[in-house]
């Protein structure tokens, strides 16, 4: 069986040969495979898997995770490798947790852990990219430069794919724009075109002045000042008939009337308004950027949103500010300020969308751009450096199989030991889980017919 | 073109290490590496390290070998390849129902037999394809040597005859002759049979096998690129997988395309196919890399056509020309792409079925030879009558004369076309519509109220002359064409520093101001060296920062071509190779650039150059590495690469002339006697006044996507010519034409009928571009935006339209669309219409600043009113408040609706408070700016 494995490792059937090993219970022995402890019974192969998401909410970090002092911890490495952190046992047996992410730990039975993602880019602007759309850049060009010739944001490919919900944006992306020198590509439609641009704004939700000055009418304009001016509007449209004789004319005529309507209803604006949240809920996520962005995130998807994109911070960051790049102090950072925020605030959204009946349509995706390097002793030598190498990617919800853990790391979380994924599979899986064609053609500036993803869905992850 | 033969190499290729190295080398060095942008990188590296000097110049022997001739294409003379559809008929003087075979000399054998097409042609030209009709019969001369059967000439003995076509009709029968030749079959070849069916059934399509990492772990090269690679993957990866040598038919590359075993791809040819018979028959004769002449010419019948409305089929016949001089049917073995992606049906054996009227091109592409032929099915003319707007009391009302006493050329021109097409040409746009598109069309900014009541007023049939004379003289002409080729050449701030931009950017205007022959300026531009402070039109080598990016972007910007695909491999779409691509990539080797003040603020930017920078020449040889043939390659003009032999040293490479640089050498190609420079120059200044090109997107010139009318850009390029490649006098030529007067007519939604817009028989309508649009706002509130570019000198200038770099952020310009210049693509710059841009006008903080701006031009409008409420006669009455708010956004007065209704609002107030007044003009000011008449450029 192993030979055969191997001889078929570079063909398509190589993970279903793999899982088949998992059945016949050489998962542990090879270290790699569907792990499902903690479910009933495995789904057996062929069952059709459905993609069932309505929604996504897409959590990046931007500087680059450790994935060996979160949730692929090695209690039995060598002390430059294991860190810092103990390991504490987690809902899902045999996947130990970070001691500084209890609740996580708690709730791990609800996520699918994917623990051999790995690519080639080792600077943070090429990999954001290559993390934000899945498509490898040509060089990893540490300034990269956000041209249209390259790839769309998630979003915007899911917004190309998508009907309409009319009154709300189909993507929608804050409160940050990530740059790392220069803007990190990868945050926009690109070649798709405008049309497909997130719904984007920086604007704090945590700050008490959270709001959107283009969505909230002036002081001096009512509803009916509104409605006065847009009949103003009709009667001179009215004169050339534009509207009857160009597509164009009369899309901008429809966009007006949705930009009028969110101005004037309810929709986004409501789901905006975080004062209405209860601010007990809004304390349980964190009264922090990142927590009130969760928690609109969950009211965003409510109000009919398809994609949602949370940046967790603007920049890299790193000792002590803002971003996940530890190359210092790799371990005070995280103890004192990424791993009690994430702990804090991501098993707040998934109890917060369970308990809105809304976790079996969204897909949570928790990732960063890499991992971080299993040597510790980068710099101040208390940091861990870049590791596109190997890393873990989390996702919860949208028909996730809660337990699941697919691929495995080497015994130092250096390489994949088994499963090897690509960006490209993460990118076709959240396609696939909306019921998006991972392979749907898009045309770039040049003409040329690209797929949206190059990857295969990790569908076995899946209900 | 001499004939060819090709070593076979069977030996070299039977041993199973060699042929890994060859898929070493081929997959991880060609594409892989280069090619990464059109598919992700292995994952995982294969360790696989070896010396491979020796195998790769082998292989590169090998290649050269392989690289199969194509027609000696130069650029220059094969631009303006397509055809319009009335040569098909050739000759108006022809008889009703007059009968036309196609090809007039046919070919045919065993594997390939003839078919053919005939046409029952009208006195207009149009046609119908009446080739499966019963009423149709045949009959050969010589009998014994070829029978007709289910559409085919099946071959008997080799030999020629005449052959005659005989149609019956109620009024009696007429028929039409063609010669028929019959000649026999060689072997099936690998390189001929085998890969024209992998690409004719679209197994190595970039979305199937031809994927950089293949299909279900099989693959091919992109579309039969690469016969030596598809070799291996068939016949020696695997074993004997994918060929059964025991049991051909048995065979996954046949079990797999006739589905007989699941295949994903599905069903790509049937067991009785042709096809199937071939790779059966090479398996069968022991499966070798055989090779067969090359191919030196592809011709595909008839070259254009007219379908009468009412029939929607339409055939083809391809032809392919070998270099032993064989000419065969390939119709059935080519792969037909239509130019329009739904409403037609292209059938392998070349039958085209539309669903609707359309005008389309199918692209035939087989083994290395590639043509198109134009098909249009004709619309309904008698909808024409009632069409578009005509039948109401609106403008623009269509006229269906199809005047031929045009004064004008391009009129006549595009005259001739609409009664071939009968498609309705809309009437003159009135005097409103006219003068603003003409302001916005050339200095991109509205007429003032005095301007267009001085236009309205002015009753001189010389009237347009003299105004367009006006505006081509105003600055704001070259201002708005400086801007365009700072899009261009990407004049932007980070690369080019914000001095270097604005020194650009000048240089640019100057050029425009003074009306230098475009073919010196872009000369000058592509050849010049030295300080880009000093000399800024070597600024060209500052944005174009490596040779390869260098080659790429002058062949699109200056000859409207997109090589890029050639970088990798033969280009799929288009005659390009990638002996194009790295011919002229050569020419830019030796730029040097040397920074002399270089402080970026970060420094691992290396987008990001301060201060000045020194281009110059090396004194190294100018060549580049061709990855196919891995040998260095010297500078060479697109197209002008001579590939008859496979001895890539007998290419044509330019020889540097004494005393003058590559780049000079470049220049002179480039922009002389370069009919594709005209071309694109020509499409692009149409474009300009247009919003569209008559060759559509501009830069994509590509013989799968034709001219809308090839002879308009033919006369315009000739007299682009004429005119001393003066802008100016061509700018005139086109805006005096009644086609830039024609009105902009409703859009119909009838399948039925042939769009009007790409044919100029009526005025493209489009959303205002990003600076227009704002300096717009800007001058109808009365309150300038001003817009800074830049770091280092902090430049501020009130008109978008006179901004020399980009935005230094986001904001109102790249909603709108305005380029970031990181691309030469005219794609960069977005007339999309977004949810962002109708909240940025209706809420958005510029608009509403603007109408609140204490001091702007309803602060002025108040006052009046205010006086003239008092009884002062000399201030504006309220009606003349509403008519100039009216002339100013919309160039026109208010209509009696209109004025009424503002009226009916304004008038209680005017005797009220400053503040009430002034919330009325609030409302119809915002109202005008978000109306699409102002928003739209008509």
């Amino acid at each position: 069986m192993a030979k055969g494995c191997l001889e078929f490792q570079r063909s398509i059937h190589r993970r279903q040969c793999l899982l088949q090993a998992s059945q016949f219970g050489l998962a542990g022995l090879l270290g790699g495979g569907l792990n499902l402890a903690g479910i009933g019974s495995p789904p057996s192969d062929s069952k059709p898997r459905k993609a069932r998401a309505k929604s996504v909410i897409f959590l990046h970090q931007y500087g680059g995770p450790s994935h060996i002092d979160t949730f692929d911890m090695k209690p039995d490495a060598p002390d430059g490798i294991r860190g810092e952190f103990k390991s504490i046992s987690s809902a899902v047996a045999g996947s130990p947790v970070c001691e500084y992410l209890p609740r996580w730990g708690a709730q791990l039975d609800r996520w699918a852990q994917i623990r051999s993602v790995h690519h080639d880019m080792k600077n943070h602007n090429p990999a954001c990219y290559y993390s934000l759309t899945g498509k490898r850049p040509a060089t990893d060009d540490i300034r990269l430069r956000d041209t249209l010739e390259l790839f769309p944001a998630y979003g915007s490919s899911v917004a190309k794919f998508s009907e309409p919900v009319p009154g709300v944006p189909t993507f929608v992306a804050y409160p940050h724009v990530l740059r790392d020198g220069a803007i990190a590509p990868g945050q926009h439609a690109s070649f798709l075109g405008k049309q497909y641009d997130p719904y984007f704004f920086q604007s704090d939700p945590n700050s008490a002045e959270f709001g959107l000055p283009e969505l909230q009418l002036p002081a001096n304009i009512d509803l009916a000042r509104l409605h006065r001016r847009r009949g103003l509007v009709e009667l001179i449209d009215l004169e050339k008939r534009l509207i009857e004789q160009s597509s164009d004319a009369r899309g901008l005529d429809q966009l007006q009337q949705q930009a009028l309507k969110i101005l004037s209803s309810t929709g986004l604006k409501d789901a905006l308004d975080l004062g209405s949240e209860d601010p007990a809920l809004r304390d349980a996520y964190g009264r922090s950027t990142y927590g009130q962005s969760c928690l609109l995130a969950r009211r965003l998807v409510q109000s009919g949103v398809r994609f949602v994109t949370v940046y967790f911070s603007q920049s890299i960051g790193g000792k002590g500010s803002e971003g996940w790049d530890t190359h210092q102090e790799n371990f005070k950072d995280l103890r004192e300020r990424l791993l009690p925020m994430s702990d804090q605030t991501v098993p707040t959204l998934i109890e917060d969308l369970e308990s809105h009946g809304l976790l079996d349509d969204t897909l949570v995706l928790w990732m960063g751009e890499f991992g971080r390097s299993p040597q510790v002793g980068d710099r101040d030598g208390k940091g861990r450096g870049h590791w596109p190498d190997c890393y873990t990617v989390m996702m919860a919800g949208g028909g996730v199989q809660g337990g699941a853990i697919y691929g495995a790391s080497d015994a130092k979380g250096a390489y994949p030991a088994s499963d090897p994924v690509g960006p490209e599979d993460i990118a076709a899986t959240l396609y696939w889980a909306l019921g998006i064609d991972p392979h749907a053609e898009v045309i770039d500036t040049q003409g040329r017919p690209l797929a949206i993803s190059t990857g295969d869905p990790i569908d076995k992850i899946f209900y | 073109m001499e004939s060819t033969t090709r070593p076979v190499f069977a030996l070299g290729l039977s041993t199973v290490s060699f042929v890994s190295y060859l898929d070493h080398l081929l997959g991880s060095c060609f594409c892989s590496r280069l090619c990464n942008r059109l598919g992700r990188t292995a994952r995982l590296n294969t360790h696989r390290r070896a010396p491979r000097l020796f195998l790769g110049l082998l292989l590169g022997l090998l290649l050269a070998w392989w690289l199969v001739p194509m027609a000696s294409c130069d650029v220059r003379g094969a631009t303006l390849s397509g055809t319009t559809p009335s040569e098909t008929s050739e000759g108006r003087g022809e008889q009703a129902g007059s009968l036309k075979i196609l090809p007039e000399i046919l070919h045919t054998s065993e594997r390939y037999p003839a078919q053919v097409v005939v046409l029952l042609v009208g006195s207009d030209g149009a046609a119908i394809d009446v080739t499966g009709q019963v009423q149709l019969t045949w009959e050969a001369q010589e009998p014994e040597l070829a029978r007709f059967e289910a559409g085919r000439w099946i071959a008997l003995r080799t030999g020629t005859t005449q052959i005659t076509a005989r149609y019956e009709q109620p009024s009696g029968s007429i028929a039409a002759q063609a010669t028929l030749h019959i000649a026999s079959d060689s072997p099936v070849a690998f390189d001929r049979e085998v890969i024209s069916t992998l690409t004719r059934s679209g197994c190595n399509l970039g979305t199937c096998h031809g994927n950089l990492h293949g299909k279900g772990g099989f693959r091919l090269s992109l579309r039969g690129d690469d016969p030596i690679f598809d070799y291996y993957r068939l016949a020696v990866e695997f074993g004997q997988r994918r060929i059964d040598a025991f049991d051909p038919s048995k065979s996954l590359i046949l079990t797999k395309a006739t589905a007989a075993q699941a295949h994903q791809g599905g069903k790509r040819f049937s067991e009785d196919s042709p096809h199937y018979k071939a790779i059966l028959d090479w398996i069968d004769q022991g499966a070798m890399p055989s090779s067969a002449p090359s191919v030196t010419s592809l011709e595909v019948f008839p070259a254009s056509q007219r379908i009468v409305q009412g029939n929607r089929i339409a055939r083809i016949i391809v032809q392919a020309r070998f270099a032993d001089g064989a000419v065969r049917d390939v119709t059935n073995w080519s792969r037909l792409e239509p130019s329009l992606p739904s409403g037609v049906e292209v059938r392998g054996d070349g039958t085209i079925e539309a669903e609707h009227a359309m005008d389309l091109s199918i692209g035939a592409t087989y083994l290395d030879g590639r043509s198109a032929s134009r098909i249009v099915f004709l619309g309904d003319s008698s909808l024409n009558q009632v069409s578009g707007l005509a039948q109401g009391s609106l403008p623009g009302e269509t006229d269906h004369t199809y005047d031929h006493t045009y004064n004008h050329p391009y009129d006549r021109t595009i005259a001739e076309q609409s009664e071939q097409l009968q498609i309705a040409l809309a009437d003159r746009a009135d005097d409103g519509m006219f003068i603003r598109r003409l302001f916005l069309a050339t200095v991109g900014r509205l007429p003032s109220p005095e301007e267009t009541l001085e236009y309205l007023a002015d009753r001189s049939p010389m009237r347009n002359d003299r105004w367009i004379d006006q505006l081509l003289a105003d600055p704001g002409f070259d201002y708005a064409w400086a801007m365009r080729w700072s899009d261009l050449v990407r004049n932007e701030d980070k690369v080019m520093s914000s001095r270097g931009a604005s020194l650009l950017h000048e240089w640019l205007r100057e050029q425009i101001a003074s009306d230098r022959p475009l073919q010196e300026w872009i000369g000058q531009l592509v050849s010049s060296l030295g300080s880009t402070y000093e000399n800024p039109p070597a600024s060209f080598y500052r944005t174009h920062r490596d040779a390869e990016i260098a080659a790429e972007s002058s062949a699109q910007v200056f000859l409207g071509v997109r090589i890029a695909c050639a970088k990798c491999h033969n280009h799929p779409f288009d005659r390009w190779k990638q002996d194009d691509y790295y011919g002229l990539a050569a020419h830019f080797t030796t730029l040097e650039r040397k920074q002399i003040d270089n402080k970026p603020k970060d420094a691992l930017d290396k987008h990001v150059i301060t201060g000045d920078e020194v281009i110059s020449l090396s004194d190294k040889k100018p060549q580049i590495k061709h990855p196919g043939r891995s040998k260095m390659v010297g500078p060479s003009g697109l197209g002008s690469v001579h590939t008859q032999t496979r001895d890539a040293s007998a290419t044509q490479e330019l020889e540097p002339q004494p005393g003058r640089t590559v780049l000079q050498d470049f220049a002179s190609w480039l922009t002389l006697d370069n009919r594709q420079f005209d071309a694109n120059l020509a499409n692009r200044i149409w474009y300009q006044y247009f919003g569209r090109g008559i060759v559509e997107p501009p830069d994509d010139f590509r013989e799968s996507n034709p001219p809308s009318n090839p002879e308009l850009l033919e006369q315009l390029a000739t007299d682009m010519r004429a005119e001393g490649y003066s802008l100016k006098r061509l700018s005139r030529n086109i805006l005096a034409s009644s086609t830039f007067a024609r009105a902009s007519i409703a859009e119909s939604s009838d399948e039925n009928l042939l769009p009007t817009t790409p044919y100029f028989a009526s005025y493209p309508l489009r959303r205002l571009a990003a600076e227009p649009l704002i300096d717009a706002i800007s001058e109808v509130t009365g309150v300038p935006s001003p817009l800074r570019t830049g770091d280092e000198d902090h430049s501020t200038v009130y008109s978008a339209m006179r901004m020399p770099g980009i935005p230094k952020k986001p904001g109102f310009l790249t909603t709108f669309g305005k380029p970031n210049r990181l691309l030469v693509c005219e794609c960069e710059r977005s007339s999309q219409i977004s949810l962002g841009q109708s909240l940025a006008m209706t809420n958005g903080v510029e608009i509403r600043d603007k109408i609140a701006a204490p001091g702007n031009r309803l602060d002025g409008y108040v006052q009046q009113l205010q006086l003239h409420a008092k009884g002062d006669s000399s201030a504006m009455s309220p009606e003349q408040v509403i008519e100039e708010m009216f002339l100013r956004a919309l160039s026109r007065k208010p209509s009696q609706r209109e004025l009424r209704s503002s009226l009916d609002a304004l008038e209680p107030t005017v005797d009220s408070d400053r503040a009430a007044v002034r919330v009325v003009l609030e409302d119809l000011l915002w109202a005008l700016l978000n109306s699409k008449e102002f928003m739209m450029l008509r």
